[in-house]
């Protein structure tokens, strides 16, 4: 595991992380379901504090990897995984790990808002509640207040802390999910199409929010929209029949992808 | 005598009228009382006492009223009598045993084998044999209780506690299923959201998928008492058939339920267990719509909250 490389130096390594610290590292990795080859031979190195995104046609693994970095994956049964992946250097398949701490640390927004059917407060602070995060009630309520504030949502819920977080809006909905992952102090946050449920103003809004917390976060977001994967992220990552096709600098993939599949994709040929 | 200052005065008593001398009455504008005695709907009451109640009546003696010893007496040999005390203890006593032994481990079981249990080929066997016994007749279940319980274990007989472990092995299966169906039913992303921000996978479990299946669990409940409340046959086997007069006062005391005080009510001679009988049937059908009407509602006021 020691062996493991910490600079960038992938095939698909993009320019324009030569020399920046690696966040996530992921080694040969393959990922099957029962028989189903889903991810084959991936490395990828994802670099801290950007906004690295992962567009590819729709059953082509990119929601099955990302959920292979905290680990959810665990929780379906018949999903193996080989490979390494590691966070700051460290294993996270390694049997010392701690999953629980781990997913304190790579925090996730999934595609669908799912606020807990408790009031706003009480999503954002099941967290550190059950991280032991505050001794007591007044720093609880300053760690719900910032996070809130971070999620861009504190001004607009402020008078309904105590209300149900069911009742917010599509995008309110998930804001709140997004303060509810950063009241952990994550490192990283995994986004599943965090924006499919949302109108265009909600998304906009979202956006808006990913390219703030990209100075504190490792952000790895999905998205079925290549118009999106161009406004948020930093890098991108093409994924096609659970392979990592080409990983880079945004602009370049997108304007001068090095491979025919990715070409054919950001022009509409297929997907 | 208690109170002897009372001797030489006159008191005004009253007395449940026997149920040969009510159906009498209530027999007499259609069935002259001038007939010959045998001839009449009721041959137990003969020409003197046809007078006695003749004269009641003219004096305005003999009232109608609603039996209200219909809840505060126990058993008896006379109609007029019986009441359902004794049964409605037996009914509460049994049930509640039984729920207090099935709820939790209906419930411990449901949460085990579907969030914990892994899934092989012993877990399928379990789960087929779950399912099996929720079909499985209940007078099985009396006898395995008389067998085990009683012969076995030496649990008294006709006592709340031998019903009661009958009666929670037949809900057990019901509350199984239905705690997982209920389980079954909190979504997903519920816990994924909690696995999410790192909550272990009890915690996920005990804080969020538990308390969103609560209202199913109850209304599975519900179900399981209701049918626990109208079980006879598993209860004959254990002897809670007796003719038993006396209230029971704990779990071992003999005691006797609402459906089989109706049975033993039906079965007997005299004229007025007929209304007797009447009256428990329509007592045991109230509570039971009364459950129902709670499963339903609990179904309704928490249905798909997220
Ligand atoms: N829980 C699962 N069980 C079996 N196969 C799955 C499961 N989840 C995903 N797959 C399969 O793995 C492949 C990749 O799925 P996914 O990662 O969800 O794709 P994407 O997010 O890129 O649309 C698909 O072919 C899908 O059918
Ligand atoms: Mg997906």
């Amino acid at each position: 595991m020691n062996m493991i490389p910490q600079t960038i130096q992938t095939p698909t390594t993009p320019d324009i992380l030569a020399g920046k610290p690696v966040k996530i590292l992921a080694r040969n990795v393959d990922i099957h379901y029962g028989d189903k080859h889903a991810i084959k031979n991936l490395s990828i190195d994802i670099p801290d504090r950007a906004v690295s995104s992962f567009i590819g046609p729709s059953g082509c693994g990119k929601s099955t990897f990302l959920r292979a970095i905290n680990r959810m994956n665990d929780t379906i049964p018949g999903c193996r995984i080989a490979g390494d992946i590691t966070l700051d250097g460290q294993n996270i398949y390694d049997r010392a790990i701690d999953v629980v701490q781990l997913r304190a640390k790579v925090g996730m927004v999934f595609q669908k808002p799912n606020p807990f059917p408790k009031s706003v407060f009480e999503n954002v602070a099941y967290g550190p509640r059950i991280h032991g995060l505050a001794s007591n009630k007044t720093e609880l309520e300053e760690i719900v207040v910032a996070s809130l504030r971070k999620a861009g949502l504190f001004e607009e819920v402020k008078d309904r802390l105590d209300h149900p977080g069911t009742g917010l809006s599509g995008g309110q909905q998930q804001r709140l999910c997004i303060a509810r992952a950063i009241a952990v102090n994550p490192e990283v946050i995994l986004m599943d199409e965090p924006c499919s449920a949302l109108d265009p103003i909600a998304t906009a809004r979202i956006e808006e929010l990913i390219d703030e917390l990209r100075q504190n976060f490792c952000i790895v977001i999905v998205t079925h929209s290549m118009q999106q994967a161009a406004r948020v992220s930093q890098l991108t990552a093409f994924f096609h029949l659970g392979t990592l096709v080409e990983f880079g600098d945004t602009g370049k993939v997108f304007t001068a992808p090095r491979d025919k599949r990715t070409q054919d994709y950001i022009t509409g040929r297929f997907g | 005598m208690a109170d002897p200052s009372l001797i030489g005065n006159s008191a005004k008593i009253s007395a449940p009228l026997s149920g040969d001398a009510a159906l009498y009455l209530s027999a007499r504008g259609t069935l002259a009382a001038d007939k010959p005695q045998t001839m009449r709907a009721t041959p137990q009451i003969d020409n003197e006492q046809a007078q006695w109640l003749e004269q009641l009546v003219q004096k305005g003696h003999v009232e109608r009223g609603f039996a209200g010893r219909l809840f505060t007496s126990g058993d008896s040999r006379e109609p007029e009598l019986a009441g359902l005390r004794g049964a409605i203890a037996g009914s509460l006593l049994t049930v509640a045993f039984a729920l207090a032994l099935s709820l939790p481990l209906g419930v411990a079981a449901a949460i085990y084998l579907e969030e914990f249990a892994p899934k092989n080929r012993f877990t399928d066997i379990i789960e087929v044999n779950i399912n099996n016994l929720a079909a499985v007749p209940s007078i099985i279940f009396g006898l395995l209780g008389l067998a085990v319980f009683l012969n076995f274990f030496g649990m008294p007989r006709s006592a709340p506690v031998a019903g009661g472990f009958v009666l929670a092995l037949l809900v057990l299966p019901t509350i199984i299923i239905a705690s997982r169906a209920a389980i079954k039913a909190v979504p997903p992303s519920i816990k994924e959201a909690a696995l999410g921000v790192g909550a272990s996978h009890q915690q996920a479990v005990f804080h969020h998928v538990l308390p969103l299946a609560v209202p199913g669990i109850l209304t599975g409940t519900i179900l399981g008492v209701a049918r626990a409340l109208g079980e006879t046959a598993p209860l004959l086997m254990i002897g809670m058939v007796a003719f038993i007069a006396d209230v029971p006062r704990g779990f071992t005391d003999a005691a006797t339920v609402l459906p089989v005080q109706i049975y033993l009510w039906s079965d007997l001679p005299e004229v007025g267990f007929q209304s007797r009988t009447a009256a428990a049937i329509i007592v045991l059908l109230l509570v039971l719509f009364a459950l129902n009407a709670a499963a339903i509602f609990l179904r309704r006021r928490f249905e798909r909250r997220w």
